[in-house]
């Protein structure tokens, strides 16, 4: 009876370290990657709105030299609002479904003013060639404006449908998750109901393995990604990922040093307790002993 | 007293050991399960990984073939073309950072020495390519880089469009300089026409 309980415990206590496991997952889920508020908080706190408006304006370099036209005219064309409003436009589109809202169209117009402007102070006539080449420059700056605020439709419209079916994928478990860890810890408790110190060490170990798969896992991560030197889409885009993986990752150790300390102490714990309960009836026989002599 | 001490230690480490074995039965699930897709991650994850340059060893041309190529975006040679007045440094690769310094090598092409095709690029500004089509044929460009001089013949100028890609083709029968710039020279807005140089190589 007693190798029984102490298999079933031992399978209860692997299930529980899977359980709990997949509520930490879920929780940084909730609470980090599909939560719109803490990505814009990670966008202002990496400063990735003013990465991304250097990028834009190192990209609008590659054509204003070979246009002829003075550097000035690139300098200020948006502004870090403009930037605002529109990377942030595409983050509503991908956790809220919503249409991206653009301001190419005020890019467009200031660009084409100042040139205008330039045109004019340099008594340039406006042949239709010129003009041409001028809605091809427009055309450029535009698409490199987009390109830096990461504006693919597409890709935005995968991401919402991507996190639409992992939201799905979350609701349908619901809350499960808790229900499964409380009756598996229930079910230890009550099959080692005659000896609560067999729990509490089943429960020890469990601590202490998913600590230690915890900070495995993160160190394999850690060793076999350079998050410095991501580079997916651009460098601002990147940096907010590799932001935000290592920021969960070390929530993840950390929540790894806990369970270790947590298990560590729990088995030395019960260790202690167990032994000194063994003692006792041998006391007790003992002092029997002496009495009946 | 001392038993006691025994038993909570013996108790402690069994209770290690069977930690130790959780977590290996727990690592040998996920290399069964899940091993193969997290190499594939990994293996996309290095795709988009920038590998921080080493330092190049310096170049050494050995029978046509340069041994140890200079770093992506370093300097590497510069361009004299006397008759229109110059003197440039050559960068390796052609992108933007590389263009506001200076002419670019297209890292498709070959290195001067090599017996194939030599593509560089510039700006048509007035410090960097803008006097280009007033070189005539017979002109010399000389390219003076790490592991020799090399000095060049223009026999030919054509203007091109800028997706004429086969107006610069990437060959290894002779070796041919080719050096272009935006056309028209004061144009205003995209350029979407260059203006070519060809060269052989007349003198190693």
């Amino acid at each position: 009876m007693k190798v029984f309980s102490s298999i079933i415990s031992t399978i209860l206590s692997f299930f529980i370290i899977f359980t709990i496991s997949l509520l930490i997952c879920l929780n940084v889920l909730d609470n980090k990657l599909m939560d719109k508020e803490y990505v814009l908080s990670k966008m202002y706190e990496l400063k990735i709105y003013d990465q991304i408006s250097s990028e834009v304006e190192s990209g609008f370099e590659k054509y204003i030299y070979q246009s002829g036209l003075p550097e000035e005219i690139i300098k200020g064309l948006f502004t870090e609002e403009m930037i605002k409003n529109d990377v942030n436009s595409l983050i509503n589109c991908l956790y809220d479904g919503t249409e991206i809202t653009l301001s190419d169209e005020i890019l467009r117009n200031t660009l084409d003013a100042r040139i205008q402007e330039y045109l004019a102070s340099q008594n340039k006539t406006s042949d239709k060639e010129l003009q041409n080449n001028i809605k091809k420059f427009e055309d450029l700056i535009v698409e490199e404006y987009k390109k830096n605020v990461n504006v693919s439709t597409t890709l935005y419209t995968k991401g919402f449908g991507i996190l639409e079916k992992i939201r799905e994928v979350r609701n349908g478990l619901g809350n499960w998750p808790i229900i499964i860890l409380v009756v598996l810890i229930v079910v230890l408790v009550l099959l080692n109901i005659k000896d609560l110190l067999v729990a509490l060490n089943f429960l020890a170990i469990s601590s202490l393995s998913l600590g230690v798969v915890l900070k495995l896992g993160v160190s394999l991560i850690f060793k076999n990604i350079d998050f410095d030197n991501l580079l997916i889409f651009a460098k601002s885009l990147s940096n907010l990922i590799s932001g935000i993986a290592k920021e969960n990752l070390y929530l993840l150790s950390d929540n790894g040093n806990l369970f270790i300390f947590c298990g560590i102490v729990g088995i030395v714990v019960s260790a202690i307790l167990r032994s000194s309960n063994n003692q006792k009836p041998k006391r007790r026989f003992a002092n029997s002993k002496k009495e009946e002599e | 007293m001392k038993s006691k001490i025994l038993k909570t230690i013996k108790a402690a480490i069994i209770s290690l050991i069977v930690a130790f074995l959780f977590v290996t039965v727990i690592c040998f699930i996920f290399k069964l399960v899940a091993k193969e897709k997290f190499d594939m991650a990994m293996d996309l994850i290095e795709i988009v990984t920038v590998n921080n340059p080493v330092q190049a060893a310096e170049p050494i041309l050995e029978n046509n073939i340069l041994i140890n190529y200079p770093t992506y975006g370093s300097k590497y040679a510069t361009i004299k073309i006397d008759s229109i007045g110059v003197d440039l440094p050559v960068y390796y690769g052609a992108n933007y950072t590389v263009l506001k310094s200076g002419i670019a090598h297209d890292d498709k092409s070959y290195f001067p020495g090599e017996g194939g095709s030599v593509i560089l690029a510039g700006h048509n500004f007035k410090t960097f390519l803008a006097e280009l089509p007033n070189a005539k044929i017979g002109d010399k460009i000389i390219l003076e880089t790490s592991y020799g001089t090399f000095t060049y013949d223009i026999y030919n100028t054509k203007i091109v469009k800028e997706t004429a890609v086969d107006e610069v083709p990437v060959q290894k029968e002779k070796e041919i300089l080719m050096l272009y710039t935006c056309w028209p020279i004061n144009n205003i807005g995209h350029a979407s026409e260059r203006y070519v140089v060809y060269a052989n190589l007349v003198k190693e």
